[in-house]
């Protein structure tokens, strides 16, 4: 993307430039592989992300592997388990290296007895072995280490948003969410460039992502269409850890149009007490919460016609 | 029978065969890989050195010059890039500045006479962005990136196009000299050759045996490295050197053809010749030296992380030797710089060929045999008006691209052989995205996609 917005693309007919005087960005959303989780060992074929997998069952019709292990407890790790029962993959266990897996506990035990499935939490992959293929994945399980013996390692979910086109462009992003910071509209640092959808923020299923895409449509409509007030009085909403994001991360002078993207926040770990919107120190919105990792909290605050440039704080109050 | 047999292809073996070729002899390469480039040459720095550092007077230096000559001559008619990047040594410390003025006398006594030394504000200009904290340095302005998988392949095409031969998946499991001329037992039946050239790294010592009791032990030395994601390859302009110690060379930063970024090696003794393993720790180590070292670097993710052996020996010197009783040379103990010394070795290979069994013909002129350019700074095939499907799109890889390299005089023998050969699966995603359309593509012609699902 240019300075000013103008998208350089490639296409089956070579590079190509579009300006267009509103853009949505949909890019979606991709799962961490391997190499950048650091997991050591040797490179042997049998290691993909559940995508990869995927693709590799639905679209090429493949067995990639026979036996494999699950590592990562979100939902997306129990569509593995569908995959694998399509494609006769043995499942070998789920291996989530948090205290307690992502999932709701009794989604993982249900894993457990519909799949006959172990799934080892505290336990964390340490390396790869094998030389052409995958022979087995080594993992530190609470401080022991074991050898799960399988000739596939699927590494799922930790999404991050596709945001690589931006950079370098004057987008701004947002090094909590991973994607472009937007407004309640979806508008990015350039006006007339939008993103909804999973660039947003890791990560939402496919019927919140299409709602976004409806309501984002929504707003540049009225744009385009000169109802919605230029984004000249925005408010900037930052997060503070153990929080891990707020977004959208900016307030723009609201129109009539109600906001396309709800306000959600966050949290790298869990942890209960106060959530708490706060500008110059003053409480706007607050209640008690329980946050549990990487789940979404939907959040009811109106921040109405807060004054422009006004920092607001979000943060957990832990009781004392 | 053939007139010589190259036992591995890797680099030196790759560079081997063309001159061979271009010398009109019938030569074989066998590699036991399912590709060339299995084995040491497959994880390197992909760097063209100028072999400033490397020990005076020494075959190695020899070799390094050459082929350095060599590949810039070469490179054009064979369609392999040259990122004139230069290099810089960065002194930190005090006792890392008093060795600057040596091996300042040890570059122009090696004949690399455009290294000069820098101050800490030249350093600046050349690569902005560092940690603060440097002393002074070393401008290297011959040091050079390279892609290191379509030079070897580009050089073994041009030999296939002389008239060469090459078989993969082809161990060497014996060898009998009988009635002046060698027999090789592989799983593909027995080769002939006159002579036999020893170029196999990693099991040098193994294949020697069937010469004579090997005066040398392989010792492999891993290295292990991290690849940074594209977006950080425009804070690196230079390939950023620590100054050497006597045991390595160091934790370098630098940008690589592919328009990645990468920070290793490591030097690691082991045993073992057949894998390379990378540990979290280490991993973490290098993410971390890099930062340190160029701040900006900071926040880029990692892109694919990897591990090299070198054939190292127990000396740290070339063991390149003819032996004219067996009929037989060895070119081994050919470290890290065997990338940029494979042309200058192949040279004097020849050579010792010429002196110990007799007259060569003169090289004919070459045959061009491009391969395709995977450089990211020279026009790449998704640019082109008639690009077709982009099949990957963190690495821009096109369905044209993937089917010719699966096809042709030495299409891809694996999935790595391909992934070196086009890109593909090898970007920020590895695999996530395109994964299946490869499969498609590749189905019943590479290993890894023999098994349909049930």
């Amino acid at each position: 993307m240019e300075p000013d917005g103008t998208l350089r693309i490639a296409g089956p007919d070579g590079p190509g430039v579009l300006r267009a005087r509103a853009v949505l960005l949909a890019l979606g959303t991709r799962e961490t592989p391997r190499s950048a989780r650091l997991v050591g060992g040797s490179r042997p074929w049998g290691v993909f992300t559940t995508g990869a997998l995927q693709q590799l069952v639905h679209g090429a019709h493949q067995r990639p592997c026979r036996r494999a292990v699950i590592v990562g407890s979100e939902l997306v790790a129990l569509s593995n388990l569908l995959t694998f029962r399509h494609a006769g993959i043995a499942p070998v266990a789920i291996v989530e290296d948090r205290r307690r897996t992502l999932v709701a506990p009794p989604l993982a035990w249900a894993a457990g007895v519909a799949f006959g499935t172990p799934v080892l939490t505290d336990a964390r992959p340490v390396a790869i072995h094998g030389t052409h293929r995958v022979e087995a994945l080594e993992i530190d399980h609470r401080g022991r280490r074991r050898i799960l013996p399988c000739d596939g390692v699927i590494f799922t979910g930790r999404f991050v948003p596709d945001a690589a086109p931006l950079a370098g462009s004057p987008i701004t992003m947002d090094a909590g969410t991973g994607g472009p910071v937007v407004d309640q509209y979806g508008r990015t640092a350039i006006p007339t460039i939008f993103a909804a959808g999973n660039v947003l923020r890791p990560v939402e299923p496919s019927w919140t992502a299409w709602t976004e895409g409806r309501a984002v449509g929504r707003a540049i409509a009225e744009q385009l269409g000169g109802r919605l007030p230029a984004p000249s009085r925005r408010t900037t909403l930052s997060a503070a850890p153990p929080l891990r994001f707020v977004c959208p991360q900016q307030w723009s002078e609201p129109s009539p149009l109600r906001a396309a993207l709800p306000m959600q926040v966050r949290s790298e770990e869990d942890v209960s007490g106060r959530l708490r919107f706060t500008a110059h120190g003053e409480e706007l919105w607050g209640r008690r919460a329980r946050l549990r990792t990487g789940r979404r909290i939907p959040v009811g605050v109106r921040l109405g016609d807060i004054a422009s440039g006004t920092e607001v704080l979000v943060e957990v109050v832990r009781p004392n | 029978m053939h007139d010589v047999a190259v036992i591995g292809g890797g680099v030196v073996g790759c560079a081997l065969l063309r001159r061979l070729a271009l010398h009109g002899m019938d030569a074989v390469l066998l590699e036991r890989g399912r590709d060339i480039l299995s084995g040491a040459s497959k994880a390197n720095s992909a760097l063209l050195h100028t072999g400033f550092d490397a020990p005076p007077d020494s075959l190695e230096l020899a070799c390094m010059r050459a082929g350095y000559r060599e590949y810039l001559d070469i490179r054009e008619s064979l369609g392999l890039p040259l990122v004139q990047t230069g290099a810089v040594m960065v002194a930190w410390n005090e006792a890392q500045q008093a060795r600057l003025p040596s091996l300042l006398a040890k570059a122009h006594a090696n004949g690399v006479a455009d290294v000069r030394p820098l101050d800490p504000g030249e350093i600046a200009r050349l690569q902005p962005g560092l940690a603060p904290g440097a002393l002074a340095g070393l401008h290297i302005p011959g040091e050079h990136v390279i892609d290191p998988w379509s030079a070897p392949l580009a050089y073994v095409r041009q030999a296939m196009a002389h008239g060469a031969t090459v078989m993969r998946d082809c161990e060497v499991l014996d060898g009998v000299l009988e009635g002046g001329a060698w027999r090789l037992v592989t799983p593909l039946g027995d080769v002939q050759a006159r002579i036999v050239i020893n170029a196999a790294g990693l099991y040098g010592d193994l294949v020697e045996q069937f010469a004579r009791t090997p005066p040398f032990e392989i010792r492999p030395r891993k290295g292990q490295f991290v690849v940074l994601d594209k977006s950080a390859h425009a804070t690196v302009r230079t390939i950023v050197l620590p100054v050497p110690d006597e045991r390595t060379k160091g934790i370098i930063v630098c940008p690589t053809a592919f328009g990645n970024v990468i920070v290793g090696p490591t030097a690691e003794e082991q045993t073992a010749r057949d894998h390379a393993a990378t540990d979290t720790a280490t991993l973490e180590a290098l993410v971390a030296r890099g930062r340190e070292i160029l701040p900006a670097l900071a926040g880029h993710a990692v892109t694919a992380i990897y591990a090299g052996l070198r054939p190292a020996t127990e000396r740290s010197e070339y063991r390149i030797e003819a032996l004219p009783d067996q009929r037989w040379i060895s070119v081994a103990g050919i470290r890290s710089t065997g990338l940029t010394a494979a042309l200058g070795i192949a040279r004097h290979v020849l050579d010792l060929f010429r002196r110990h069994f007799g007259p060569v013909a003169d090289a004919a002129v070459p045959i061009s045999t491009p391969v395709p350019n995977l450089c990211e700074s020279l026009p790449r095939r998704w640019m082109q008006p008639d690009a077709g499907e982009i099949v990957c799109h963190c690495e821009r890889v096109t369905r044209s691209e993937i089917e010719a390299a699966l096809s042709g005089p030495l299409p891809a023998g694996d999935l790595g052989g391909l992934r070196r050969r086009t890109r593909v699966m090898l970007g920020r995603c590895q695999g996530f995205h395109c994964a299946g359309r490869v499969a498609r593509l590749a189905a019943g012609r590479l290993p890894e996609f023999a098994e349909h699902r049930p």
